[in-house]
């Protein structure tokens, strides 16, 4: 219960910076996406079933802050997400650290793709422009404030 | 029975994953339903009441140097409004002379914005004013620089805007000086696309696009951006027009809702 409280709280933080320091530190209208760092966290520390319950939650949330015509998009992500995070659960010590990370990284590569090729389907944008202004964009912002977050705060990775 | 159980159980996580699944689909499929649509405007006025108090500590710190631009700005528009002055004295004898019927204002209300949305991306606002000051769904949302977006969802005292950068919006566009219609569509950064535009027409980069009037909620004659570039090189019978909108949206601040439109307005 206590653990569960802990990440419905974490998540509130994730949401919170993302309707705020997300937009303050946002470059060329790009913005890292802290939901999805909060995911991949649940899901590594968790394992799968916490990872996909709080990657649909809190994906949903996200949804329902931005004039997107797909509610439940961010959610569908994200709940994939958690999953694919999960089975990064407890292999901190059976896994190379920079191993971990090119998982992890890849993970939200993926989530990207996934989420701006479902977004933009409709759309006249070719993949190649959507890669380049949106996709690797997102990606390569998300990943440095991960690891920003990684360097500063004092995580620990080794999972409960 | 047992058995059953066990292989739910065994495989928990993936029944778990595809209920995900399933349920988000249905969710992307209701997003116009009712229930869907009161949940977001309550969602966005919890956002709203959040983001308020922050927004203005944020502000604090910008108030001396914007004080100061203002202040430069101020005695700019002085000086404009006197030439403005002359100059309005001269259109209202002209309009006079042309019998022009006389022309009503848009009603505005303004706005602060209070958040730029969860995305990842600045495809929508959250602004603080609602049904309370009059704000509707489906109401032109504006800066002086041009259109920026729509209202989309309405709570009590916040709305959610969908900007023009939004993939899904879509935008009845003409140019001033050849008055050539076309479909306004976001591509990246600033930049759109306006299509459906017959090869034969006249376009030239530096044109100036304007909303074309042929909608509900944009009256005609806002101002929306300027071609940058337009050719032929397409297959088929339109040509392709890149447009640069005049509104920078990274920099928004404060916004027009127009709440009450003249079916026309004259065109600038």
């Amino acid at each position: 219960m206590d653990r569960l409280l802990k990440y419905v709280g974490l998540g509130l933080v994730a949401i919170v910076l993302q309707l705020t320091v997300s937009d303050w530190i946002s470059l060329m209208g790009v913005k890292p996406d802290f939901i999805m760092l909060f995911v991949l966290y649940v899901g590594y520390q968790e394992g799968r079933v916490y990872g996909i319950l709080f990657g649909f939650l809190f994906g949903l949330l996200q949804d329902m802050t931005a004039a997107s015509a797909f509610i439940g998009l961010s959610a569908l992500i994200k709940s994939i997400l958690g999953f694919g995070a999960g089975f990064l659960h407890g292999k901190f010590h059976a896994m190379n650290p920079i191993a971990l990370y090119g998982v992890a990284g890849l993970l939200v590569l993926f989530g990207q793709i996934l989420y701006f090729g479902i977004y933009y389907a409709a759309s006249p944008m070719e993949f190649g422009a959507m890669l380049q202004h949106l996709i690797l964009p997102t990606f390569a912002y998300t990943l440095v404030v991960g690891s920003l977050i990684l360097l500063v705060l004092p995580i620990n990775l080794q999972g409960s | 029975m047992s058995s059953l159980y066990d292989f739910l159980y065994r495989f928990r996580e993936y029944f778990l994953l595809l209920a995900a699944i399933l349920v988000s689909f249905i969710i992307m499929f209701s997003n116009e339903s009712p229930e869907v649509r009161a949940l977001r405007a309550k969602v966005i006025d919890g956002v709203s009441f959040i983001q308020k108090p922050l927004l203005t500590f944020q502000r604090l710190g910008d108030l001396d140097a914007e004080n100061l631009r203002l202040t430069q700005r101020v005695t700019e528009l002085s000086l404009e409004v006197q030439k403005r002055d002359e100059a309005m004295l001269e259109n209202r004898r002209l309009r006079k002379l042309l019998h022009f019927r006389n022309q009503s204002q848009l009603e505005l209300q303004p706005a602060k914005i209070v958040n730029r949305g969860g995305s990842t991306i600045v495809n929508s606002v959250t602004i603080d004013a609602g049904t309370a000051q009059g704000v509707d769904e489906e109401q032109a949302v504006l800066v002086a620089d041009g259109v920026v977006g729509k209202t989309l969802q309405v709570g009590s005292a916040s709305s959610l805007v969908q900007l023009l950068t939004d993939v899904n919006f879509r935008l009845s566009v003409k140019t001033r000086r050849t008055r050539a219609n076309g479909i306004l569509t976001w591509e990246h950064d600033n930049l759109c696309a306006m299509e459906n535009v017959p090869k034969t027409l006249d376009i030239q980069p530096g044109d100036t696009v304007i909303t074309s009037g042929y909608s509900d909620i944009f009256p005609e004659g806002l101002l929306v951006g300027k071609v940058i570039s337009s050719s032929n090189d397409l297959p088929g019978y339109y040509k392709r027009i890149q447009v640069e909108s005049f509104v920078d949206f990274n920099q928004l601040e404060e916004v027009f809702v127009v709440t009450e439109s003249p079916s026309q307005i004259l065109a600038p």
